[in-house]
């Protein structure tokens, strides 16, 4: 009866180590981690330790400074906690390369923000490889592949240079800080006092810039900016403005539209006020009549022989229009005299016009 | 008085040593000028060539990067032996063949070849890494850069 039981039971022990490995592997996949203490992770932590892990780090931004140094940068608050990131960096050479640490950080708030790198470390046409860590959790960490050739910022243009080429023709220079001129190309920017846009116009490889003709009436502002591109590189960031510099004359600084309203609006409105005045007198004079003088008044006797409307100058409308064309019709009033007393006596009779006017009679 | 022969031979060579040290001293100042020259022209045909990357055959092609010192020379001649082609008719070809043509036309020497002595032994061809057109040219162009950056240095 051993023999149909034989089965069951080799069943029931592989069936044991077969837990065993379940339960292994349930604590060992999220971490991976083989240590013995593993089975004391509860599942809490373990979730969070995975929650760390994929979290994706900041993205490292690398410039060039004019070749003298390279500045690494990353947001250091993009961090859930505060954390102290570290960089390594190196160059690949074929299929491998060596990284090292960084020797000069960066801080923001007491947290790691960027690095520096001198000079000696910059490879400007090697594949520059620069990876940042999570010291708290190594696997957490992200690689970049950077072309330093793309990434170079030279030092804006200086002692920018004005010169008259002819009488109309100014000629502008310039001097650039990096070593190699060709490698890099400009934007000349210009506008003159009565332009309200720049002007520009990219200008490669060389120092100097032409302007074919310029009005020695106006103020021009001249300035410059480079950028590593594209002989020696592919950079898109250009370098920042030089100090501006200026040709030409002040007298033209004043703004044109004032200059339009003194020379012609102010001379023209008063032209044409004095004209409006001129009209407005001329109708005032044929409208209005004139005050006869004491001068000329034996004029009304022997030239006008009494007719007063043609000396006066009032037109006969006008004098016709002065005559009163109203009649009154006149009320007898008369006032009751009083007891013992014979009429007739007192003021008199009295006349009243409907308008109101006494009219008395003795 | 009639110079003799002897004198006469000094008097030629003398002359020839004059021409031949004007000729080479004109010629090495010419090729440094024709070698940035054509170098410029080379950045301009691959930027051109980047236009019409969709037009070009998908093929990988064996794309040098991070090549080691001295051995720029050989690694862009791999870039101009690779078989960059057309790989359809959209109505560019005649224009990509001219740069594609102009792309392998034989460098100037630049004044860094001459200063190097002894030959390195360079990668072949084949031992790099193969890419598509794109990146092809980028790193073509990556290149270039890089030996400009010499011949100015």
């Amino acid at each position: 009866m051993l023999k149909p039981s034989l089965p069951l039971s080799s069943l029931l022990f592989l069936q044991l180590p077969l837990l065993g490995v379940g339960l292994n592997s349930t604590v060992l996949k999220p971490s991976g981690n083989e240590d013995t203490t593993a089975d004391s992770f509860s599942t809490s932590e373990t979730l969070e330790s995975l929650n760390i892990s994929t979290l994706p780090l900041p993205e490292v931004q690398c410039f060039v400074f004019n070749g003298e140094y390279m500045n690494c940068t990353w947001n250091s608050s993009s961090e859930p906690q505060p954390t102290n990131l570290t960089l390594q960096y190196g160059y690949k050479n074929s299929d491998n390369y060596k990284v090292q640490e960084c020797g000069h950080y960066k801080f923001s708030k007491e947290i790691t923000s960027g690095c520096w790198l001198p000079k000696s470390e910059i490879r400007l046409y090697e594949t520059f490889v620069v990876r940042l860590q999570d010291p708290r959790e190594p696997r957490r960490q992200m690689e970049q592949k950077l072309k330093l050739q793309n990434l170079v910022i030279p030092w804006a243009p200086e002692n920018l240079t004005l010169r008259n080429l002819s009488e109309s023709q100014l000629e502008l220079s310039w001097k650039n800080r990096y070593a190699l001129d060709h490698c890099l190309q400009h934007l000349v920017q210009y506008r003159s006092d009565w332009d309200s846009n720049w002007t520009e116009q990219q200008v490669d490889h060389k120092q100097s810039f032409s302007l074919p003709s310029v009005d020695g009436q106006k103020l021009y502002t001249f300035r410059v900016r480079s950028r590593f591109n594209p002989l020696c590189g592919s950079a898109q960031h250009w370098s920042k403005w030089s100090h501006p510099v200026y040709w030409g004359s002040n007298i033209s600084k004043e703004n044109p539209w004032l200059f339009i309203t003194k020379a012609v609006l102010i001379p023209v409105g008063s032209m044409g006020l004095i004209i409006s005045l001129f009209f407005v007198y001329c109708w005032l004079e044929r409208t209005m009549p004139r005050i006869p003088t004491l001068k000329n008044l034996e004029d009304l006797i022997t030239e006008y022989h009494g007719n007063f409307s043609a000396w006066s100058g009032v037109s006969k409308g006008l004098a016709e229009s002065l005559q009163p064309d109203y009649n009154e019709r006149l009320c007898h009033v008369s006032e009751v005299p009083p007891k013992g007393e014979a009429p007739g006596r007192g003021l008199g009779t009295s006349l009243v016009s409907p308008t109101g006017f006494l009219h008395v009679t003795p | 008085m009639r110079p003799s022969p002897g004198n006469m031979e000094r008097i030629v060579i003398c002359l020839m040593v004059i021409f031949l040290g004007t000729m080479a001293h004109k010629s090495s100042s010419q090729g440094q000028d024709r070698f940035m020259i054509r170098m410029s022209q080379l950045i301009d045909i691959v930027d051109q060539l980047k236009n019409y990357v969709n037009e070009l055959d998908p093929a990988f092609l064996p794309a040098p990067d991070d090549v080691k010192e001295h051995c720029e020379r050989s690694a862009f001649s791999c870039f101009q032996k690779a078989q960059l082609k057309l790989a359809k008719t959209g109505g560019n070809e005649k224009i990509i063949s001219v740069l594609i043509k102009q792309l392998k036309r034989k460098l100037p020497p630049s004044n860094t070849e001459k200063k190097q002595k002894h030959k390195q032994t360079c990668q072949s061809c084949n031992a790099y890494e193969k890419k598509p057109p794109r990146e092809f040219l980028e790193r073509m162009k990556s290149l270039l850069q890089k030996m400009i950056h010499q011949h100015l240095s």
